[in-house]
């Protein structure tokens, strides 16, 4: 339907070209020309379309986000306080025309094109950028839902328990106390597709699974008096859309989350933006820990004194110190979520950053890892660890010894599959625990990398342990973490001939509490196939709580849902924002650039062209007639 | 855009095909003919491309391709002559023929024959050089080059098509007649102007050269038209 073409002008010449015009900008203006666009009312009447070339450099630093991302969740009232100060919040603005983040082959293409356009000023020949955009959603979110024009944004988060959690209808022993540490799986960014969340999301999970990596290999787990809970939650850039989906859950008391109780979880600590927390120059890494001081919620110092602690254990190599308390709170973070429902519980946030991000590319296209040390993230997850382990232990429990050089490899082995673009998830790490879904582009490349952006949730798949047409990156944790926290199950089980069995997605499925842990393929041949697992490792779903998939009318589809109303009015959560991507027509959206012809000259031509033919023909047949008389004549 | 494409076809084809209408369509001798000569110079042309095979890639400039269109033009220029035999040769077998039946074989006959000939010659370059290439300006691109910015190479083709069959048709006619009177001013008139207006493509090459090239080779064709109506206005008064 909606075909849009304008000539290419470039972003300097901007001002000197009148008229509609597509404008190709280089990345590092591309912020600059959103923000310039949203304000001038010329340039929303002359600017039909905009190109961005990455090829030309990346911005000094860049981010989508606003100044404070999801201020509207945050346990106290500062709007203005600015954590992060490159964002411009252009992912909550409406534009209204084809924005392109270009390829490096059309950008090629666009560049001397728009030169030349500048050149001629726009006469003749011009060169084009043609944008077909059919975008089949109309309307707002609960519209295009109910039109079934569109899918919700959303994912599958992983939770596992350290130790596993025991069957409550073989054995009887009295819950523990819960403390879970949070980590963010995915990001945004004005490009969806393009996001890369190496520190927005990726520093902190790999910080947390290594953490609980070192934790198992230690083997103290059994001694410790609490109980030890990791959750990697997916879109929580969508109005902390996992966090607030998995406490909804665990108020439901759902099959994704049985042994997680609310009630019990009485600790929690979110492992946040970690990889720029390495100094060179000073040679140490340096973590802040963010509580939420101001009244009204849990005392957390028990979490900081053990914070602080862990840093000593690792000399001046590591530091830990209390966030500044001029902050008005804790930063943009799940444990936001977990406070408003639960606000007596002690929360923390550890982060390389104090009063504002460290990094410069939060919910960015580029945070591709470039500022990240291997080095900080070995330190975040030794910190980590050994917070952990002084919380969750009891006087018996022996201390935590930690072989840097393990954990390094372990960091490594972790980056290589969920920071680097290739391999990405067919790093040797994933080969032994999955079989990726590899993205195949119409240039032949292939790709495995990790997402950054949570994608759409066609539907909703009830079994928490059900691998099956899982994201990558879920299914990588689920299996990573099932794989580490498995034990063998207590002699006294019935079921224990599935347990080791060969299993896999679709024919041989395992038993409950069993999980099937490393399907790569087949259903037959052993080599290719998991292993059932005692392990306490689920999958849990992220959507908006103002949408159900479930069967109505005798339609599998999606509803918008107002089941959760009364819990949100509840814990006053701001109006679930809804996110939802709009369904495309196959091969759309498209651009293509291409010089044309204007149209005075294609009518001159026309017109010129009639004419002479009609006259030739005329003076022809003219001619004809009077050439025959005269030799008649003669 | 169809209006590109239709626009080009009637500037570059139109008059060639009113004109085909008008003096050839009515007599299916002569388009058989035309055909006839429409297909023998393209066997001309494909061999002389069969030729330059063996230079390919010719480098664009104008050293290269002035040699390329020196020998193409050579070639023409003497195939011309092998058509001038083929229709002296013709039009011997009709004259007895028709001397045989009675019936008259004039000038007039003679001359649309000349006409003929020559329109295939100038339908045959047109077909190849700019026919082939309209179809793409049923899309919605165009092609510009850097030399040329002011006409698009379609453009360029269709007034290429449009002098060039007038400036082919007429040269037939004018060396027919250059011939037939053993006139070898005449003949290397012809010969020298048919280089001249392949030369004067060469100026394509330089920046805004088209501008001066293609109107110039259309007054070119009107102008060869132009003394072609003479030259047969004054066989005509002159006949019997």
């Amino acid at each position: 339907m909606k075909l849009i073409t304008g000539p290419l002008v470039h972003y300097s010449d901007m001002t000197q070209l009148a008229g509609q015009k597509v404008v190709v900008v280089p990345a590092e203006d591309a912020s600059k020309l959103l923000t310039q666009f949203l304000r001038d009312s010329s340039l929303r009447q002359d600017v039909v379309g905009i190109l961005v070339d990455p090829t030309t450099g990346r911005p000094p630093g860049d981010s989508a986000a606003g100044p404070f991302p999801g201020a509207e969740f945050a346990p106290y009232s500062a709007r203005d306080y600015v954590w992060n100060p490159y964002g411009t919040g252009l992912t909550q603005q409406w534009f209204g025309i084809p924005v392109y983040m270009l390829t490096e082959a059309l950008a090629n293409e666009t560049g001397w094109r728009a030169d030349y356009n500048a050149q001629n000023d726009l006469k003749g020949g011009q060169h084009v950028a043609r944008m077909e955009v059919p975008m089949q959603a109309t309307g707002n979110s609960s519209q295009c839902i109910t039109e079934q024009h569109c899918l919700p944004v959303g994912g599958y988060g992983v939770w596992s328990a350290v130790p596993v959690l025991p069957d409550p209808l073989y054995v009887n022993v009295s819950a523990r106390p819960i403390t879970l540490v949070t980590a963010t799986m995915d990001s945004n960014s004005l490009f969806h597709d393009l996001t890369k969340g190496a520190n927005t999301a990726m520093s902190g999970l790999i910080a947390g699974l290594v953490a609980m990596s070192l934790l198992v290999r230690a083997n103290h787990t059994a001694t410790y008096a609490r109980q030890l809970a990791f959750a990697a939650l997916p879109g929580e850039a969508f109005g902390y859309m996992g966090s607030k989906r998995l406490l909804y859950e665990m108020q439901l008391n759902s099959t994704f989350v049985r042994g997680l109780k609310l009630d019990l979880i009485d600790q929690v600590v979110d492992v946040n933006q970690v990889g720029a927390a390495f100094n060179a120059s000073t040679n140490t890494s340096s973590f802040y820990l963010h509580t939420q001081l101001a009244g009204g919620f849990g005392d957390a110092s028990e979490l900081v004194g053990a914070a602080q602690s862990a840093a000593t254990a690792d000399g001046p190599l590591v530091q830990a110190g209390a966030a500044s308390p001029s902050n008005p709170g804790i930063p943009p973070s799940p444990l936001m979520s977990f406070l408003r429902v639960k606000p007596g519980l002690a929360g923390m946030v550890l982060a390389d950053f104090d009063s504002h991000f460290k990094s410069s590319f939060y919910q960015s296209e580029y945070d591709d890892g470039f500022n990240i040390t291997v080095q900080a993230l070995v330190d975040a997850s030794v910190l980590l660890a050994r917070t952990l382990h002084t919380l969750a232990g009891s006087p018996d429990t022996p201390a935590l010894e930690v072989n840097r050089t393990v954990t390094r490899i372990l960091v490594a082995e972790l980056a290589v599959c969920l920071i680097l673009e290739d391999p990405g998830m067919r790093c040797p790490l994933a080969a032994l625990l999955m079989s990726p879904d590899v993205d195949v582009y119409y240039d032949g490349s292939t790709s495995a990398a990790v997402k950054g952006y949570p994608g759409v949730l066609r539907w909703v798949d009830v079994d928490p342990r059900a691998s099956r047409s899982k994201p990558n990156l879920a299914r990588f944790v689920y299996n990573y973490l099932g794989n580490l926290t498995a034990v063998p199950l207590p002699s006294n089980r019935t079921n224990s001939t599935w347990e080791g069995a060969p299993c896999d997605t679709t024919v041989n499925i395992c038993p409950a509490p069993l999980a099937c842990i490393g399907w790569r393929y087949g259903t037959r041949d052993p080599a290719g196939m998991g292993r059932c697992r005692n392990t306490t490792t689920m999958y849990f779903p992220a959507y908006s709580t103002r949408l159900w998939y479930g069967n109505k009318k005798g339609s599998w589809r999606w509803w918008v849902d107002d089941a959760a109303a009364s819990w949100e009015s509840n814990y006053s959560w701001p109006t679930d924002p809804m996110w939802t991507e709009s369904d495309w027509p196959a091969r759309t959206p498209t651009l293509t650039i291409f010089q044309e012809e204007s149209e005075t000259t294609q009518i001159v031509v026309l017109v010129v062209g009639l004419v002479i033919t009609f006259a030739t023909g005329l003076a022809s047949w003219l001619g004809v007639r009077a050439f025959e008389k005269h030799i008649k004549s003669h | 855009m169809p209006i590109d494409f239709f626009g080009l076809f009637f500037l570059g084809l139109g008059p060639g095909i009113a004109f085909f209408i008008v003096l050839i369509a009515r007599k299916s001798f002569l388009v058989l003919l035309a055909l006839f000569s429409a297909f023998l110079w393209l066997v001309v042309l494909l061999f002389i491309s069969a030729i330059f095979r063996a230079f390919v890639p010719l480098s664009s400039t104008i050293g290269p391709y002035t040699g390329m269109l020196a020998a193409s033009v050579f070639i023409e220029e003497a195939v011309r002559f092998g058509t001038w035999w083929l229709h002296r040769v013709t039009l011997n077998t009709l004259d007895n023929m028709a001397r045989a039946s009675g019936h008259r074989f004039g000038l007039l006959d003679k001359l649309y024959m000349a006409v003929a000939w020559g329109y295939g010659h100038g339908a045959c370059h047109a077909v190849f050089f700019f026919l082939s290439l309209l179809p793409l300006t049923t899309g919605d691109g165009t092609l510009y080059v850097g030399t040329c910015p002011q006409m698009s190479v379609f453009l360029v083709g269709a007034l290429y098509s449009l002098a060039f069959g007038m400036i082919l048709t007429s040269l037939t006619v004018i060396a027919f007649d250059g011939y037939m009177s053993r006139s070898y001013l005449v003949v290397a008139a012809v010969a020298l102007l048919h280089w001249g207006a392949a030369f004067l493509t060469l100026l394509n090459f330089q920046q805004d050269g088209c501008l001066v090239a293609m109107p110039v080779l259309v007054a070119l064709g009107l102008l060869l038209t132009g003394y072609t109506v003479a030259l047969c206005w004054k066989k005509g008064k002159v006949a019997r």
